[in-house]
């Protein structure tokens, strides 16, 4: 892909910045729910007999892992929803005309409305932070690791997206694929407990997962520090990165091949 | 707005729901499945940990029972509850108001939503598998967690006319609803003294969830007698914010947005 063929996407995701940041309230909401979720979950940790693990774990590691897994649940949203109605509406043909790839320039857009939520939710969670623990429980270097892991499960995440929503090519709807993904996504992502304290053989199972890669990887961050741990995770996430992208673009190409047998009316 | 009026819009949705049974038979064995998905991660709490203030695994799948029957019967008994905000911000509520009957049956006894017949369906194993109740429990946990839909239903009304007053809160009214169907998943007795008055009063959550959860637990008469209560109380109170709100619709198609 050469530099000039950058620009369009550069452009799209600009207007996935613009498409955010003109939508204040959906954004307040945004941060009231994330924050509401914090609070649940500030309340469930505290009730908790942490001290029955009996390893390292503490309420306030735990609510700062917390913070990091449902920051990326919520910076991603819930964007397949765009593609499954283009394809209900019929109106996908338009946008399969263009010259950029559809997913690609879909990707693009989602990727600015999401670095624009991130940033916003970003400065909501730092805040829960310091009013709750009174302080961030990271030193600066792996700050900025954390921030490249976060985006890194951003993406990760937009490009399941995309394929759930393309799903409705062969279904009808995404929906319900929706469903199923986003509570193994939460369950084997570990949105709420780190996977380090599932039980052994499930523990394994999860990590050996893609969603490790989108939610415990980089939530792990404010659990373990050290290098050899850090390049873990972004290792993690670079290969299961280059898989989900191989992924979208065969499951793409075969949506536009139905669309081109079958039409793109339903 | 009469009883016969009411049966012929309820008899029209379960119409609506067999006229296409795979979309509906899928849509509803996908939303089973996820449900019981979503339950592994108490399955996990609980294997780590012997209590949450007293309440155990049984007593959490109880209460994820109420959550998804009161939320399977309020998508698809009053399906138009979720679209409110927009049928109203789109002028939609002209065709309402065209008929002979009060708008607010018609708006809401339409558009059911299949996949809560899976909600509807995947409270049994909650309550009888996973939360350890006998069948003979089933009439009052039926009770209890219908009038919580009843609660669900009018609370989700009230804040989709929140778009009355605000117009361009239609994003909002939708994550409102997300944060307040959130809400209800989770044990609420965790919380402090003014939380659990706000999730029983203003945004009332804990009375969807935990306290039919409670009442069944108990087998307290008093408490099912609240539930009860309170489902009244806020279809009382959704009908005269819809009637407040409906004071502001004048147009013809669409509001117009002062900006």
């Amino acid at each position: 892909m050469s530099a000039r063929s950058l620009y369009p996407l550069l452009a799209y995701a600009t207007l996935g910045w613009r498409r955010a940041v003109t939508n204040l309230l959906d954004l307040l909401g945004n941060v009231l729910l994330y924050w509401v979720i914090l609070a649940i979950f500030w309340g469930l940790w505290s009730a908790t007999p942490l001290h029955e693990l009996g390893t390292e774990f503490t309420q306030e590691r735990l609510f700062a892992y917390l913070a990091v897994t449902e920051w990326i649940a919520f910076a991603v949203g819930l964007p397949y929803r765009e593609v499954e109605a283009e394809i209900q509406g019929g109106t996908i043909d338009m946008r399969l005309a263009r010259p950029i790839p559809f997913g690609l320039a879909t990707l693009a857009i989602w990727v600015g409305e999401a670095a624009c939520r991130s940033v916003v939710l970003a400065s909501a969670g730092v805040g829960a932070l310091l009013y709750a623990l009174g302080t961030i429980p990271l030193p600066m270097p792996s700050g900025a690791l954390l921030l490249a892991s976060v985006a890194l499960s951003v993406i990760l995440v937009l490009l399941w997206h995309l394929q759930i929503g393309l799903v409705a090519a062969w279904l009808g709807m995404s929906a319900p694929t929706f469903w199923i993904w986003q509570k193994l996504l939460f369950v084997f992502g570990g949105l709420i407990m780190p996977l380090t304290i599932y039980p052994a053989g499930f523990g394994a199972v999860a990590k050996a997962s893609p969603f490790a890669a989108m939610l415990f990887a980089p939530g792990s961050l404010m659990l373990q520090d050290g290098a050899e741990h850090a390049a873990w995770t972004i290792g993690l996430q670079l290969a299961w990165l280059a898989l989900s992208i191989l992924c979208a673009v065969a499951v793409e190409r075969a949506a536009v091949r139905r669309f081109v047998e079958h039409g793109t009316s339903r | 707005m009469t009883p016969s009026y009411i049966a012929s819009l309820l008899r029209l949705t379960l119409h609506a729901l067999v006229a296409r049974p795979a979309v509906t038979l899928s849509a509803a064995g996908f939303m089973f499945a996820n449900n019981l998905v979503f339950f592994v991660t108490w399955a996990i709490y609980f294997a780590n940990f012997s209590a949450l203030r007293g309440w155990r695994l049984e007593d959490v799948a109880l209460l994820i029972g109420m959550v998804v029957w009161a939320y399977g019967v309020a998508v698809v008994f009053a399906g138009g509850v979720r679209t409110m905000a927009r049928t109203i911000v789109d002028g939609g509520l002209d065709v309402h108001l065209g008929r002979p009957q009060h708008p607010l049956p018609s708006l809401l006894f339409g558009r059911p939503v299949p996949s809560g017949l899976g909600d509807m369906a995947s409270a049994l194993p909650f309550w009888l598998w996973l939360g350890g109740r006998s069948v003979s429990d089933l009439p009052l946990l039926i009770l209890a967690a219908t009038s919580a839909a009843v609660i669900l239903g009018s609370a989700v009304a009230i804040m989709q006319c929140l778009v009355f007053w605000w117009p361009r809160a239609l994003g909002f009214c939708e994550q409102l609803y997300e944060m307040f169907v959130m809400v209800t998943y989770y044990p609420q007795h965790a919380y402090g003294f003014g939380a659990r008055v706000l999730l029983l009063t203003v945004f009332p959550a804990a009375l969807i969830g935990f306290l039919p959860t409670e009442a069944v637990r108990a087998h307290s008469a008093l408490l099912v007698a609240a539930v009860v209560g309170a489902a009244v109380v806020y279809a009382a109170l959704a009908l005269l914010v819809f009637n407040l709100g409906l004071r502001r619709y004048a147009s013809g198609n669409r509001f117009a947005e002062l900006r």
